[in-house]
């Protein structure tokens, strides 16, 4: 019965993925990514020759990959860099499987939370429709957690792997250090931050500080949660749906005060827990309710270690994203979610903002009481997670 | 317990965006609310199509619509909506609002066409409508004559027109 749910949920989730990204548009973040490659193949560093802010080197080489991978096969870029993400959930998809057995959850309620995974909507519409790289550095991030008990050196290595492709597991990277035994936390430190310095080595001999400036002055984008809910309040003027650059400028430069005090508390609450994925969770559900610059990837980070956690919030979460994920697209950029399919639609039509607006409004809602939930929770870690029928991946 | 009161004051932040009006820095208005008496115009709706809360309304009029039985009532009931509808784009027209001045002179004329088909109109109604073409066409003036908002503009007028 496992092995059906399992060969069922695997063989949708590739229809629909293949779906999305034959009908595909080389646009917005895939035009962008786009550019990394091929200027790092023209022989150029994309940290100084690009007027926006590049990803870490692993994937300007995945893009560089992508672009020759796409000449020698005649196919597009859009439809080969959509690959890798994709792979990614499949991968993951596997890895939380086997986290979910190994928490000794019986393998049909094993096999239908990673039949939600692999067809959660979010992972679908970030992977296959918009062509972000996100879920590879989260499947880095998984497999991290799956080797931390047994490989933890193998688990740093992996987990540095995740920060040279995104670098939002940076902030994850105290939770693991503070898991491990305090005998080789030095040596993970060292371990997970050797990717990326190797793969940063090619590109920082010239103007170094400009390098390390553009990877790391990057502050997000306006898009969803608290500060989608403002631009939907500024909407009302005159239909503008863009925040006053001083406004936005201010909120951001709070929210990165506010993220980094919480994340401190945060990490000194959970300091002598031993419970990675739900400390992972947490951090993520801060993230998103406080800081102002959360683009349309991040919310993919979360789901598949609420997955691995069993937290039934995450149909919640899944449902207020989806909406907010879908009045995003249909408003700002229709064929970046419908590709072709989009047809004559064009942007910035009235109608999408409502969906957009009460998307992100429940979707922030459903994030802060989840976190405070999670919180609360905190004290009574064992029998939270005894009551919730899970048990976490611990160190003990 | 923690719990629930947590869930209490996130509950109160939901609501108080439905509660609190938004304002922003005084707008373009073309009439003052004395020279719109002039034509009868009595007084904006309380919620109009630029607000976010917008949909809610038309909702609960779509219901109102489905619940109302026997042709008189449909009838008050469908010119209620067209006034709500005329007093909705002259907010929209007057506060300057352009970006919601397709959609809302869009509404407005189906809402026109409606009228036209489902409301037998009195003396009185007529009159009304005299008055609201005479105000759509001052408001139309403010504009430059053939520009894109002048003849979104002219479509209702030339709507309104056609009523009586």
């Amino acid at each position: 019965m496992n092995k059906l749910i399992l060969i069922t949920a695997v063989v949708l989730s590739v229809i629909i993925r293949l779906f999305l990204i034959i009908n595909g548009k080389h646009v917005a973040d895939v035009w962008a990514i786009a550019k990394m490659g091929e200027v790092l193949l023209n022989g150029q560093n994309p940290y100084l020759t690009l007027d926006f802010n590049v990803y870490p080197p692993l994937s300007v080489f995945i893009s560089a990959l992508s672009q020759i991978t796409g000449s020698l096969t005649n196919t597009s870029f859009h439809i080969i860099i959509k690959i890798w993400p994709n792979l990614a959930d499949l991968a993951t998809a596997f890895i939380v499987y086997k986290l979910l057995i190994k928490q000794k959850i019986k393998p049909v309620f094993a096999s239908l939370w990673t039949g939600f995974f692999l067809l959660n909507p979010v992972s679908i519409i970030i992977s296959a429709a918009h062509g972000q790289l996100d879920s590879v550095s989260t499947f880095l991030v998984v497999l991290a957690i799956f080797y931390l008990n047994t490989h933890p050196k193998i688990s740093a290595f992996v987990l540095g792997l995740s920060i040279a492709v995104k670098p939002n597991p940076l902030i994850l990277l105290p939770l693991f250090l503070l898991v491990v035994s305090k005998k080789i936390r030095i040596r993970y430190l060292l371990i997970s931050l050797t990717p990326v310095i190797l793969t940063l080595i090619p590109f920082i001999f010239t103007k170094p500080l400009q390098v390390i400036g553009n990877l790391l002055t990057y502050s997000g984008i306006t898009d969803f949660g608290f500060a989608a809910i403002l631009r939907g309040i500024f909407f009302q003027d005159n239909a503008n749906p863009n925040l006053p650059a001083l406004l936005v400028s201010q909120f951001l430069n709070i929210s990165k005060i506010l993220l980094l005090t919480s994340l401190a508390f945060i990490i000194f609450l959970l300091r002598k827990k031993k419970y990675i994925t739900v400390s992972i969770l947490i951090v993520y559900l801060l993230f998103i309710s406080i800081y102002f610059g959360i683009g349309a990837q991040y919310l993919s980070w979360i789901i598949p270690f609420a997955v691995i956690l069993r937290q039934r919030m995450v149909l919640v979460y899944t449902a207020t994203a989806t909406i907010a994920l879908i009045g995003f697209y249909l408003y700002f950029g229709p064929d970046l979610l419908l590709g072709k399919l989009a047809g004559n639609m064009l942007p910035f039509t009235n109608k999408y903002m409502y969906y957009y607006f009460y998307g992100n409004l429940l979707l922030w809602i459903t994030c802060l009481i989840w976190l405070i939930y999670l919180l609360i929770k905190i004290p009574k870690f064992v029998s939270f997670i005894r009551s919730a029928g899970s048990k976490d991946i611990s160190n003990e | 317990m923690i719990f629930v009161k947590g869930a209490t004051l996130v509950l109160i932040i939901f609501l108080s965006f439905f509660l609190t009006t938004s304002s922003f820095a005084q707008s373009k208005i073309f009439f003052s609310e004395i020279e719109l008496k002039q034509h009868n115009f009595t007084s904006y709706e309380n919620i109009n199509s630029n607000q976010l809360i917008y949909p809610f309304k038309k909702y609960w009029e779509n219901i109102t619509l489905k619940l109302t039985f026997g042709n008189q009532n449909r009838q008050n009931y469908t010119w209620i909506l067209y006034q709500k509808r005329f007093k909705e784009l002259v907010f929209i027209i007057n506060n300057d609002k352009t970006g919601f001045l397709p959609d809302t002179a869009d509404r407005y004329n189906t809402f026109a066409g409606r009228t036209k088909t489902l409301v037998s109109l009195t003396s009185n109604q007529k009159k009304q409508i005299k008055d609201n073409i005479s105000l759509l066409e001052k408001l139309r003036d403010r504009y430059h004559s053939g520009s894109a908002y002048w003849i979104k503009i002219q479509e209702t007028v030339d709507t309104t027109k056609s009523l009586i």
